[in-house]
């Protein structure tokens, strides 16, 4: 997902023109990242709230993924599928049947799950009218992806500047009102399959093709590329200019889940210390993607935010080391 | 029928050592068929006894020099080894005398008030937390049990479990008691901080809430009265509101009752699998409610029904 963020960056940079098949193929990676992640989302979820049969069980579906992402790529996560100019590995058309068999039976356990966890009282009871962010502070707060689409802010970067094969395959913006927690999850849920449809779809369409453009030797150094990827979490970017031997000389990605922290204190705000978990857990955080470090002196209400320089001087005092 | 000095002591310690020695098995089978719901393997079924063993090898550790954080475990597992003695298992229990329902529920809360304890003299945020969420759940628990019990009472006419299965064996099952036999099931689940009912430990959110602080052989006590609570309540239940069949031979009897402790335990594992976790509050609406409904079986009882 990063990987494609980047990649379309450079190429943009480089005003290359990708392969359409090559499209196709990163849309499906990008479409069972997203399902992976929403299954795994939906089983830390249901463990914060103690319910550990629905982890085990969507983690159960989760794994057929992983094994589907293998097979095409090689890898279960972190695919290094892309490369500047296209995908590394096509996915030849003797393979689709197995795909489809796999992406039947998830399709097929997922809405198993999703109905048992529609129809549960208990469930309802804990994440309807919990961590409420209202429409009018989602979109003061910039909040993005699923979290944001929870509370009725209909924004998708696939639909709204549409990359890779987004533009050609049927896309579903998938927007909740009610604005709870439980809304987060119809929306995650109903994103997971409409993501095995999109990947279906996909196959279906994907023209024949070469997978990867022809570059030249070198992306000239100087020009700046910017693109925006919808992961599952929510919109990321990157922003990157060239530098000289085909290598970057600034690059910038922006992850979604430091702007969804702020929509934290909203939800938590006169909630019990028993919602505060699963409120924080609703937006799918990923704490390593914030990159910011703040102290605040309660006594004073002074606030110092740290930047990687501190850090870096800091961590060599403290350890010694040249 | 009483028994003397020599047989009460007998039994009393035959009925100790099978609570302690039986208890983790049964937490094993539970833990087993929780995995299984999960399509898990899930770990051996003797693994509570490892548990036991290696907790009970560890070394001390304590957070606060306060006597009842040291010592809570200890008292909370005599009280639940003092209840077993009154509880009828295999037969009549050994230590029976007039007015021990009363005792029971007391030395229930006796363990209730350990786990506060523990909770508060622990120094941990967290533990202040399950503390105040252990109060608020006994105080809706243990009524329903309390009505539970004295519904049996009004209706046997006697303060006494060996009574009371008596003449459960002798009348047909009697509405009351099916009311209140329910509600009695569903505190059990709460008693045993079962989902979605295990809101005073709630690892996710409190971190074991009492326990946080607690470690070594004293977590390892807590954990055996734990499952020790589960054999007595459960066999309560069963011996109490579901007597039958009663055959009248020793052996027959226990293993009857022990299929039946078994068949209630995996009832209670099924619900535990199949909740999350309630919140405090949702907790407390529910156990209101389930008061009522006990209360409406002890009116029944009271009218004669």
């Amino acid at each position: 997902m990063h990987s494609t963020g980047y990649c379309q960056a450079v190429e943009k940079a480089g005003g290359i023109e990708v392969p359409r098949r090559a499209r196709y193929i990163r849309t499906i990676i990008l479409e069972l990242e997203r399902i992976q992640s929403h299954l795994l989302w939906l089983g830390i979820a249901a463990h914060i709230i103690g319910f550990d049969t629905v982890l085990m069980q969507a983690w159960r579906i989760r794994e057929p993924v992983m094994w589907l992402c293998e097979k095409i790529t090689g890898n279960r996560k972190l695919y290094g599928i892309n490369v500047v100019g296209g995908v590394r590995r096509d996915i030849p058309k003797e393979m689709h049947p197995q795909l489809l068999e796999v992406l039947g039976r998830i399709e097929k356990e997922t809405r198993a799950v999703l109905d048992a966890v529609v129809t549960d009282t208990t469930l309802l009871a804990r994440l309807a009218n919990v961590g409420i962010v209202p429409n009018k502070d989602a979109i003061a707060y910039s909040l993005l992806g699923p979290t944001a689409r929870g509370s009725g802010v209909a924004i998708d970067i696939r639909v709204d500047h549409p990359y890779a094969a987004y533009g050609e395959v049927e896309t579903n913006v998938m927007v909740e009102t009610s604005e709870d927690i439980w809304a987060r999850t119809v929306v995650r849920m109903k994103e997971t399959l409409d993501s095995i449809r999109i990947v279906r779809d996909c196959l279906e369409m994907m023209p024949e093709g070469p997978i990867q453009a022809k570059i030249a030797e070198r992306i000239p150094p100087g020009l700046i590329g910017q693109s925006s990827v919808e992961a599952p979490r929510g919109e990321t970017h990157h922003y990157v200019i060239t530098g000289e031997d085909n290598r970057p000389y600034r690059w910038k990605a922006r992850a979604p889940t430091f702007q969804n922290l702020q929509g934290v204190p909203i939800m938590v705000l006169g909630e019990t210390i028993a919602d505060v978990p699963i409120a924080l857990g609703s937006i799918d955080p990923c704490f390593s993607c914030t990159e910011r470090l703040e102290t605040v002196d309660v006594r004073s209400g002074q606030v110092k935010v740290y930047t990687k320089a501190d850090l870096f001087r800091m961590c060599k005092e403290k350890w010694g080391r040249k | 029928m009483d028994y003397s000095l020599g047989q009460t002591i007998g039994l009393s310690v035959v009925q100790v050592v099978v609570v302690l020695l039986l208890s983790p098995l049964l937490e094993g089978l539970i833990r087993k068929l929780i995995a299984f719901v999960h399509s898990r393997i899930g770990p051996p079924v003797y693994q509570p006894y490892l548990d036991i063993l290696k907790l009970l090898g560890k070394e001390e550790i304590a957070s606060s020099r306060s006597f009842l954080f040291r010592y809570s475990a200890v008292i909370a597992l005599t009280a639940v080894l003092t209840a077993s003695l009154l509880v009828p298992m295999f037969g009549k229990p050994p230590l029976g005398f007039a007015g021990e329902v009363i005792v029971f529920v007391y030395l229930i809360s006796v363990v209730a008030v350990m786990i506060y304890m523990s909770g508060v003299t622990s120094g941990s945020p967290y533990g202040l937390v399950g503390a105040g969420r252990e109060v608020m759940m006994v105080l809706t628990v243990e009524p329903v049990l309390a009505i539970a019990l004295i519904t049996a009472a009004v209706k046997s006419g006697s303060m006494m479990f060996g009574d009371m299965v008596a003449w459960q064996l002798s009348h047909p099952p009697a509405l009351s008691m099916v009311i209140v036999g329910v509600t009695l099931f569903l505190a059990i689940v709460a008693q045993l901080a079962r989902l979605p009912f295990d809101i005073v430990e709630a690892d996710q959110e409190i971190m074991e809430g009492p326990f946080v602080e607690q470690s070594g052989p004293k977590l390892a006590l807590f954990k055996w009265g734990f499952y020790a609570k589960q054999l007595i309540f459960a066999s309560l239940l069963v011996s109490v509101f579901i007597p039958w069949p009663h055959v009248g031979k020793l052996v027959l009897d226990a293993l009857i009752t022990l299929a039946k402790v078994i068949v209630l335990l995996v009832l209670v594992g099924v619900v535990h699998a199949v909740n999350p976790r309630l919140r405090i509050d949702q907790s407390i609406q529910f156990f209101g409610l389930l008061i009522f409904a006990a209360a409406a079986g002890l009116a029944f009882a009271l009218v004669g029904s």
